[in-house]
């Protein structure tokens, strides 16, 4: 799926013209919980018709995903207009759930034409309203499957549904809601006369499989006959099971087309949703939005089967990390500007979570912490504020919240009396004030080199005859990170005794005002320096640093626009990447690896993140600088795509 | 059962990762006995298994800690030293480096067959069955495939195949009498004729198991 997603994201980057204009955003029904919006006019325009019509890696990417194959064809010849823009979307309605993507057609014959020309395993069906092509995947021939995705079309727009549910409890219930447009006819054979099932002796059989090179005795051969009559039988049962489900799933899928294609009066329209709506930005290259809040949208039963999706798919899985620690739903939106890509995220959260968050998230990092971090030596810099006792506060009810929504399943009224107590129960019992003071919630990690080791390895060679082996010790270089952490610590002595502790069971060494590890131990495989003051904890790499840091030694000269923004902003992420590949050893990589470390020298900037709270939204901003030597950031994502497709 | 699950899920923790070699050294007589010789060698990887057994999990598997799994693999062993046809059952581990390494005697090579029946069955009793994956008899040794490494191979998830990139795998067949002819083209024969070799990517002889089929003539 992510695959035929960034085909089409690529698809629209393709310049054509318009005929007709249907509004596609409006009929994504309201039932969808995922909508992603890809601008076709402005990304046309941004990476423009010629670079887009000579692309072998855009005209491959086609081929494999949309059109399944065909490689004789020029992307001029595929009817699709890809100036107008296109949209997924993840549904769930009464009787389906499904991802669908939809795109508006510039020449309906042209656009037919490649598909019958291309399509092997297909079923075309017409109706009024639309054509469908019903595709049958490669296990088809083997197996009782029925087709799961299908792509539709008229003159003006094609949909492409990729199905992921079919309510086989409503198909066993025979919950057929309206007419089916279809008569799917049983095969000649089923009209054969019933066989009589014989008797026999299933160990003989074996026997006799078993034994297939030797002559089969009469008396064997009735047996045989009997179970290839029982096994025939059965392929027919099997057979008339998978027309009837054929028939229903058909059933369903044309009633949801009609949504698109037929008369959509009375239909609630994604458009219609005060927070899709509210979430849009018409200057957005690509934009995004998913509703967390999908299990008002579904029924128990199919909350039920949900519970599998959320587990193994990514919408699922997205929906169910967010819904449970996040919010009701959440935005973004990604912009190709002149200067740099900058995606911006919009997350909000349920009214009695944002209170919460808003008391935890009031904090910024203290000035004081900038005098801490040379910036000779910052590769990269992260920043995290947040009131710790708050969260310890909210810790209980936030647990207890996500645990629910985590469920399988709806608890019932004694889970949730159970939950209600525990979470009592941990509030009375946790000194949130002293946890408070351990670790004051203000972090500060410094990614300041990436170090070469040689490690020590073995391995086993022979002699010319191959007589004598022996066990010889090699070297190779591997990386490790070099980085200062520090965190707010208001408690010394509780800190002190923690590592004193550690020492005491060898874990960890003392040596004056810091301590350390000596990297034998498995759990603390690597060489790191710790030492405390009162307001702070720190942990290093670099003995030098921890020496001069427990002395009170600093020497703090930070860059201006990374410090300013590491104060005024919640969390913050500063990553000088093209610095840090190039500290990435070359020697084990394939060719392919090292021509792409080459290019992102090249090309890669730096990436910016920073995340606020506000109200009940939370707001994150990625960015990374455009290049020097591209107009604008689409261009140079068009040329990576085709320069990974040249490696 | 809980044996066996605790090795594979610790030998799973050293395979996944990046870089490990595996080695079966098998040595045959003219009477059929003989000795067997595996090794498994990690210690490319053990920056990346140090790391795991800190985290305690890899793509969903729980890894055992060092001490569960020695414990594991001493009673494995204890088990393979009462199995009939077997002596001078040895093995070490080095659990720096992290390479194990297995040694013993057979009084005839059909013992390896049963010995590696016994370890599927008590790991999959269902899809476990016996098979011949080594023979000898008239000068003549065989090695066969089997369906064992398919099915292990068949059992993993693609993303966790990913992890056998880097690992090799190589076999010796030593004989005390001369090789005369070998049918696996990919295999070499000693200068002194006594050796068979063979050393390839082990996700290469995965996908194509004919990689692990040879039928050895020996001069009388």
């Amino acid at each position: 799926m992510k695959s035929i997603f960034y085909a089409l994201l690529t698809l629209v980057m393709y310049n054509g013209f318009t005929q007709k204009t249907v509004d596609l955003e409006r009929l994504i029904p309201n039932t969808a919980s995922m909508v992603v919006k890809i601008n076709g006019k402005d990304l046309t325009q941004k990476v423009g018709m010629k670079n887009i019509a000579k692309s072998e890696a855009f005209l491959k990417m086609l081929e494999g995903e949309i059109f399944l194959g065909n490689d004789k064809k020029r992307v001029t010849e595929i009817g699709v207009n890809l100036e107008k823009d296109v949209f997924m979307m993840y549904s769930t309605s009464q009787n389906m759930t499904y991802t669908a993507y939809m795109y508006h057609i510039e020449k309906p014959k042209l656009f037919a034409k490649y598909i019958a020309e291309k399509n092997e395993f297909v079923e075309t069906v017409k109706t009024a309203n639309y054509t469908v092509i019903y595709y049958k995947g490669s296990d088809y021939y083997y197996s009782n499957s029925v087709e799961h995705d299908f792509l539709a079309w008229n003159n003006d727009f094609a949909i492409y549904v990729d199905v992921s549910y079919v309510a086989d409890r409503a198909y066993e219930q025979e919950q057929v809601v309206g007419d089916s447009p279809y008569e799917v006819a049983e095969e000649a054979y089923m009209e054969e006369a019933p066989v009589e099932i014989v008797d026999y002796d299933e160990e003989a059989v074996e026997a006799v499989e078993e034994s297939a090179v030797y002559e089969t005795p009469e008396y064997d051969k009735e047996q045989e006959a009997a179970r290839i009559a029982r096994i025939k039988r059965q392929d027919s049962l099997k057979e008339a099971e998978r027309l009837q489900k054929l028939a229903f799933s058909r059933n369903i899928f044309a009633q949801e087309l009609n949504k698109f294609f037929g008369d959509s009066a009375g239909i609630a329209s994604i458009i219609d949703n005060k927070s899709y709506a509210e979430s849009k930005n018409d200057g957005a290259d690509v934009s995004f939005w998913m509703s967390l809040e999908s299990r008002n949208l579904i029924s128990n039963t199919m909350y039920n089967y949900s519970s599998y999706r959320r587990r193994y798919d990514m919408p699922g899985m997205l929906s169910m990390f967010l819904g449970a620690y996040a919010g009701k739903d959440m935005n973004g939106h990604l912009f190709f500007n002149d200067q740099n890509i900058t995606i911006k995220s919009n997350v909000s959260f349920m009214p009695e979570i944002a209170e919460l968050l808003q008391g935890i998230y009031d904090t910024k990092i203290p000035k004081s912490y900038l005098k801490y971090i040379n910036n000779e030596k910052v590769l990269g810099v992260s920043s995290a504020s947040l009131n710790s006792v708050k969260l310890w506060e909210a810790f209980p009810s936030i647990y207890a919240e996500a645990m629910m929504l985590s469920s399988y399943r709806y608890p019932n009224e004694k889970e949730v009396e159970g939950v209600r107590v525990l979470v009592d129960f941990v509030s009375i019992m946790m000194d949130e004030e002293a946890l408070g003071k351990l670790a004051t919630g203000n972090a500060v990690l410094v990614l300041k080199d990436l170090v070469p080791t040689e490690v020590e390895y073995y391995t086993y060679e022979y002699n010319e005859d191959y007589t004598e082996s022996k066990r010889v010790k090699k070297t190779k270089t591997e990386v490790f990170p070099d980085f200062l952490l520090m965190f707010g610590s208001e408690n010394k002595a509780f800190m002190t005794k923690l590592l004193d502790l550690a020492c005491k069971n060898e874990m960890m060494h003392q040596n004056g005002n810091y301590y350390y590890t000596d990297g034998k131990d498995r759990d603390f495989p690597f060489q790191l320096y710790f030492t405390l003051t009162e307001e702070m904890a720190f942990v290093s790499t670099n003995l030098n640093e921890i020496q001069n840091l427990s002395e009170g030694k600093t020497s703090g000269n930070l860059d201006k626009k990374v410090a300013a923004n590491m104060i005024k902003n919640s969390s913050y992420f500063n990553l000088n990447l093209p610095e840090l590949l190039s500290r990435i050893p070359e020697e084990q990589m394939s060719s392919r690896e090292l021509k792409m470390l080459n290019y992102f020298k090249d090309n890669g900037g730096e990436i910016e993140w920073y995340n606020n709270y506000d109200k009940d939204q939370s707001f994150g901003e990625m960015s990374m600088k455009t290049p020097a030597k591209f107009k604008n950031s689409a261009l140079f994502v068009w040329d990576l795509i085709e320069t990974a497709e040249q490696f | 059962m809980t044996i066996f699950k605790t090795i594979v899920l610790g030998l799973l923790a050293i395979l996944m990762t990046s870089c490990f070699e595996m080695i079966e050294d098998v040595t045959v007589h003219k009477d059929g006995s003989g000795h067997v010789k595996l090794i498994l060698n990690a210690s490319q990887s053990k920056t990346d298994i140090n790391a795991l057994l800190i985290v305690k999990e890899v793509n969903g598997y729980r890894i055992p800690t060092i001490p569960e799994f020695k414990s594991k693999l001493s009673l494995l062993m204890d088990s393979i030293k009462r199995s009939p046809g077997f002596s001078n059952v040895k093995y070490s581990f080095d659990d720096q480096n992290f390479i194990l390494v297995f040694e013993a005697d057979f009084d005839k090579i059909e013992r390896l067959n049963d010995g590696i029946y016994q370890l599927w069955h008590k790991h999959d009793p269902i899809n476990a069955k016996p098979e011949s994956y080594y023979g000898f008899s008239n000068n003549q040794f065989y090695r066969q495939p089997g369906q064992l490494f398919n099915a292990l191979y068949a059992k993993m998830k693609p993303g966790d195949r990913t992890v056998l990139q880097g690992a090799t795998y190589t076999m010796l067949f030593r004989f005390s009498q001369n090789i005369l002819s070998k049918k696996n083209d990919a295999t070499k024969i000693s200068n002194n004729k006594k050796v068979v070799f063979l050393k390839l990517p082990l996700q290469l002889m995965l996908e194509k198991p004919s990689y692990w089929f040879n039928i050895i003539e020996l001069q009388p």
